[in-house]
């Protein structure tokens, strides 16, 4: 096949892959502290496998990596006691599910039934010493200041495990708003700016993400057109080649 | 392409959002009504390409990894139960808690059901019942003959009765606590039932510690604010279109590759 040929189809298949991330930006538009993605393209030079004289290389594109805005989404007043914004940008609190650990940026937090500091999903929150935050059920609002330590009138509870990682944005996301470390240590991170009755939103930022969804949109039917056009050009060749003789 | 399908997921979360936003505004004037949310979580990820790998000879290791996710979910939708305003009707059965707590009424079955919403009245055997006839925990009769019922911040319900000057004792109407009052079940008619999630009633005297006090001739209003309601609204409404936007975008590029030939 012709070298343009595959160009195309690989422009295609990039292109592809960059809609699929800005479909999940904006699916994810109101998602809890969710952080936007995009990818990273990287040039994959390669010499024609036929080169006779003064091969030019091919470059392919090919996706690297994908980039994550780390940066802290705007914060939402709710009303909500238990709900949690985290202000600075890499801290993340500490969960535990089925024995894992996960760590989250997502604080709406509520109370089960065991008076117990968990997620929306059940998962329970952990403080800084890996253990659960229990509440007194009798003791009233809970008060949580800006380095996470919670209070219950003149009653501590505890403080809430919050980590900081050296890469955050080479975490794993797992879904549900959970990530892992991967092979990351965890350490604890002393200013975490907490803000209690808050919770922080979604930073995709819907304008980039349309933009660019009209940019993947062009750049597709142009190597579309490449394709076609490359094509249109063999038929001709092999039309004229083929009455010369 | 994955993309319609992402997008698809995003259009329903919206779509739920919308739904319970519209749920909020209905009951902007339901007494004792407290608003409701809806939170998002992502999907799970695909790991096209796994961080920490090497990506070549000379031991380049990918950092980040590439993953892609394939759409939102709803996460859980729930009440936030902050206190509403009071607003004075001058009615002397309806009763606002002022903090912490549940009026208890007495389901027909002979089960409890709990209640922030307090327009009581008389029913015609003279208890305090609830708008639909249920009756008031723990059942209180009002005399016939009493002219005037006080019913004071601790719950204490007094009678004068004609004829007499000393006020008389009838009951004390209590309310009860959760540990997790957002975990309560729902029932419609602003009744609540104690669920796994919410932990067992917890009864008490108002304006003991950690129990709200009872305000006599006032009503809790319902804690939707209208402002805030409508702006969800409008950022719902955008984010579904450009969620569609990506339907018809991908679509588009579908065709494209369709006419390839």
């Amino acid at each position: 096949m012709d070298n343009a040929t595959l160009i195309g189809l690989n422009a295609q298949q990039s292109l592809r892959r960059r809609m699929d991330l800005v479909a999940n930006n904006l699916a994810n538009m109101n998602t809890t502290a969710f952080k936007a993605e995009v990818a990273l393209n990287e040039l994959a030079v390669e010499r024609p496998s036929e080169a006779i004289d003064e091969p030019n290389d091919i470059r392919f594109t090919r996706i690297d990596a994908v980039q994550r805005d780390m940066r802290t989404g705007s914060l939402k007043l709710t009303g909500n006691p238990l709900d949690l914004a985290l202000e600075e940008a890499n801290a993340f609190f500490t969960v535990q599910a089925g024995g894992d650990t996960f760590y989250t940026r997502d604080g709406s937090f509520a109370m089960d039934d065991l008076s117990r500091l968990v997620t929306r999903e059940g998962q329970v929150v952990l403080d800084n010493a890996g253990n659960e935050i229990v509440f007194d059920p009798e003791g009233g609002p809970a008060q949580i200041s800006e380095n996470g330590v919670i209070r219950q009138g003149q009653l501590d509870i505890g403080q809430l495990g919050i980590v900081s990682f050296d890469v955050p944005a080479a975490l794993e996301k797992v879904g549900d708003n959970l990530w892992t470390p991967g092979d990351q240590q965890a350490a604890e991170q002393l200013t975490p700016k907490v803000r209690q009755g808050m919770l922080e939103n979604s930073n995709v930022n819907a304008i980039i993400e349309m933009t660019r969804m009209i940019e993947i949109s062009r750049a597709y039917t142009s190597a579309s057109r490449l394709v076609k056009d490359t094509d249109e050009l063999r038929k001709n060749a092999i039309s004229t080649l083929g009455k010369s003789q | 392409m994955r993309s319609l399908n992402t997008a698809a997921t995003g259009m329903l979360a919206q779509q739920l959002n919308v739904e319970v936003i519209s749920n909020n505004i209905a009951n902007m004037n339901t007494t004792g009504f407290k608003r409701q949310r809806a939170e998002f979580q992502d999907l799970l990820y695909m790991n096209v390409e796994r961080m920490g790998v090497t990506s070549s000879d000379g031991g380049t290791i990918v950092p980040t990894g590439v993953q892609v996710g394939v759409g939102v979910k709803a996460g859980s939708v729930y009440r936030i139960t902050e206190q509403g305003n009071v607003a004075q009707t001058a009615n002397r059965y309806d009763l606002a808690i002022q903090g912490e707590g549940y009026f208890v009424i007495q389901n027909p079955d002979g089960t409890n059901a709990y209640t922030r919403a307090g327009n009581f009245s008389v029913g015609p055997d003279g208890q305090i019942v609830t708008e639909d006839g249920y009756v008031v925990s723990p059942g209180i009769a009002v005399p016939e003959e009493a002219i005037d019922v006080t019913i004071n911040a601790v719950g204490g319900v007094q009678a004068r009765i004609a004829g007499q000057v000393e006020y008389q004792d009838l009951g004390q109407i209590d309310l009860a606590r959760f540990i997790n009052p957002a975990g309560l079940d729902a029932i419609g008619d602003n009744l609540f039932l104690e669920s796994p999630a919410s932990g067992p009633a917890n009864l008490g005297t108002p304006g003991a510690v950690g129990f709200g006090t009872v305000l006599q001739g006032f009503l809790e209003t319902s804690n939707v604010n209208a402002v805030n309601e409508i702006s969800d609204l409008i950022l719902a409404q955008r984010a579904y279109e450009m969620n569609s936007k990506v339907i018809t975008t991908s679509d588009e590029m579908l065709g494209v590759t369709s006419q390839l030939r």
